[in-house]
């Protein structure tokens, strides 16, 4: 029988120190991204300008009845055309995507492995002494 | 002073147990509602209007998954905290604590956005009534503040606010489906008109999960309530339940009555679709009702978010997987206010970063992740304590189809988000890694073993 | 001023008005209990209906 996994105390600065770090991290997260996007708005903003032609109902292809609900919206066929025209793209990265399922596959493996670990020791804490 | 303290006279301290089915479902259904007035039409905008309907049902499945699963497992492990205790009994610390972040981090950041919609409602507002450019961040930090005041207060009154104006709005959704004349195609409503075929093809649809979860993001949130609840065994279940039914309900009429009268390229990217709707029926009084039930559905939703997430964080705290201060009771109103009191600067913090877009997918991506722990979580559940070895107070039926069903769909959201936030999906991923390291390296020291397993269960098989 | 500008004010110090009742509240509460007592809720509460029952212990 093993004694039981008694914890130190944690310190007020401590407490602090890990709140601020958990904080710091998310916030980390949050801000990445906006590396990638920059990139990609010059990219979009460059296609924008290229599809700016004079646009009608008829080109955008929409019928009467979409048209009458433009009109409603308070939308002119040049205002009507950017919402129109713009299309998202979604090409596949097949590196990107294998990456992906690597990273989220991993996670939870190496969450579920070490957890089974923790659990263990807690059920034997619990159970056995 | 400190040597006459009170103390607790050998009785511990306790959340007040006053909660019924009723607030269950205003918890459930207040943080979700929000969605169906703004933010499910980006799947027709990702997708086109008919995608936007299959993600309506399919991600419903989804979520009706869930519901499903949490009801048996909250039905038997009630505590606040919710799927985190129920992470930490059946898989293990590390799991919990990262089911425990994804729920702090995805209400929080819920919170934020929701803000941050009441205030671009007051400035919207303001502006028709002649009042350009109004300051929206007063609004954002006041909508935060009553509501953390609020739940600092007492969970009956939060929750029974929540209740009300939860109701309200919905009811203003029904009102809405009958204004549009349902039963006559091409009075008010132009289905035939406006209904396109698939833009982007059934890829389109897969891009379209993403958002779909926007239809119902935040009902598993009702198990946080398991320590405040009476009979939590009995009124979580139905509270869910019943949630889960009013929500598929309203985005039914949502979808339904949108796209009937809005282009999809238009509707894709509204901010206020609901409120455009009314708009365009030109009856004013109509409009005046969408535009305080979006306000009423985004306050309800903060309100839960600020709820569910102080539970999660306060329960983090109690076992130590986070600083202790945060894991104090108010001897008074028996909330607990530290937790709420924190999350105010941090939800505040997060609608002023001005990254609305990162934090709505953070807030999604955390969900999901729970979600597909969920599946784990159930199969386990049924294998260590196999049914009639422990009670449990409501048992779902075709186990394992559920716990199967979700993993799939899951799945295809990651794939979803993958298609619209890959670069955001890596950098979260980044974030819950490097989370777990440093709680395994660092923070799990401070944890006392046994003390986590706190039901009163046998020994699970197989351990 | 307009009758929005007195909004905003009356909006920023509503908000400054609840944190700060918070915060004060908070400091009188640790000051005035024991942080042993504030601490000492137990998961799952003393609920009965709730928990699992050993089936050895309990019915069937």
């Amino acid at each position: 029988m093993k004694k039981n996994y008694s914890p130190p105390k944690q310190g007020m600065l401590g407490q602090i120190f890990d709140t601020v770090l958990v904080l710091v991290l998310v916030y980390a997260s949050l801000m990445f991204p906006l590396l990638f996007k920059a990139a990609e708005k010059a990219e979009n903003a460059a296609a924008v300008a290229a599809a700016a032609v004079k646009s009608t109902w008829e080109s955008l292809g929409q019928n009467a009845i979409q048209q009458a609900q433009w009109i409603k919206l308070g939308y002119d066929p040049e205002k009507a055309a950017t919402l129109i025209n713009s299309r998202f793209d979604y090409t596949i990265d097949p590196m990107m995507l294998i990456v992906t399922i690597v990273v989220v596959a991993g996670y939870f493996m190496f969450m579920l492995k070490v957890s089974d670990k923790q659990y263990r020791e807690v059920i034997a804490e619990k159970f056995d002494n | 002073m400190a040597s006459e303290k009170i103390t607790s006279g050998g009785k511990p301290i306790a959340m007040l147990k006053v909660l019924n089915p009723f607030h269950i479902w205003a918890l459930g259904v207040g943080i979700v509602l929000v969605g169906e007035f703004m933010g499910w039409n980006f799947t027709v905008g990702k997708g086109g209007a008919y995608a936007s309907l299959i993600a309506c049902w399919v991600i419903g499945l989804l979520y009706t998954c869930v519901a499903m699963i949490d009801s048996e497992v909250t039905s038997t492990v009630a505590a606040a905290g919710g799927q985190y205790t129920q992470a930490k009994h059946l898989i293990g610390p590390l799991m919990a604590f990262n089911v425990g972040l994804y729920l702090v981090m995805a209400y929080t950041m819920l919170c934020a956005a929701d803000a941050l919609v009441v205030g671009d409602l007051m400035k919207s507002g303001a502006e028709v009534m002649g009042y350009a450019n109004l300051d929206t961040k007063p609004f954002v930090v006041l909508t935060v503040a009553f509501l953390a005041w609020l739940n600092y207060r007492g969970v009956f009154a939060t929750l029974t606010l929540n209740l009300v104006i939860t109701f309200l709005a919905f009811l203003s959704l029904i009102v809405l489906f009958f204004a549009v004349d349902p039963l006559h195609q091409g009075v008010v409503l132009q289905h035939q008109a406006l209904l396109t075929d698939l833009p982007y093809g059934w890829i389109g649809v897969i891009a379209s999960l993403q958002f779909g979860m926007w239809y119902y993001l935040g009902i598993e949130g009702t198990c946080q309530a398991a320590e405040e609840v009476r009979s939590a065994g009995r009124s979580i279940p139905l509270g869910t339940m019943g949630g889960m039914m009013t929500l598929l309900v309203a985005a039914t009429i949502t979808w339904f009555v949108a796209t009937g009268l809005m282009p999809w390229q238009y509707l894709g990217q509204a901010v206020t679709p609901m409120y455009d709707a009314a708009t365009l029926l030109g009856s004013s009084q109509l409009q005046l009702m969408l535009f305080v039930a979006t306000a009423f559905a985004a306050i309800a939703s903060a309100n839960g978010c600020i709820n569910d997430a102080s539970r999660a964080w306060f329960s983090l705290a109690r076992d130590r997987y986070m600083p202790v201060f945060f894991g104090a009771i108010h001897p008074k109103y028996r909330t607990p206010y530290r937790s709420v009191l924190f999350l105010v600067p941090i939800a505040v913090s997060f609608a002023f970063t001005g990254l609305l877009d990162q934090v709505i997918t953070f807030s999604i991506l955390s969900g999901l992740l729970g979600y597909t722990f969920m599946t784990f979580n159930m199969i386990k559940f049924r294998k260590m304590w196999p049914l009639g070895s422990i009670h449990r107070g409501y048992i779902h039926p075709f186990h394992p189809i559920p716990a199967i069903t979700l993993l799939t769909l899951c799945c295809a959201t990651y794939f979803a988000t993958f298609l619209g936030y890959g670069a955001s999906l890596l950098s979260i991923m980044a974030f819950y890694i490097l989370a777990s390291i440093w709680f395994v390296v660092r923070r799990y020291k401070y944890v006392k073993r046994a003390d986590q397993f706190t039901m009163p269960w046998p020994r699970p098989k197989g351990y | 001023m307009g009758f929005w500008d007195i909004i905003v004010y009356v909006a920023w110090s509503l908000s400054a008005v609840m944190l700060v009742w918070m915060v004060v509240d908070s400091f009188m509460i640790s000051s005035q209990y024991d942080e042993e007592y504030l601490m000492s809720s137990r998961e799952g509460g003393e609920d009965d209906v709730v928990h699992g029952v050993h089936l050895e212990e309990g019915n069937q």
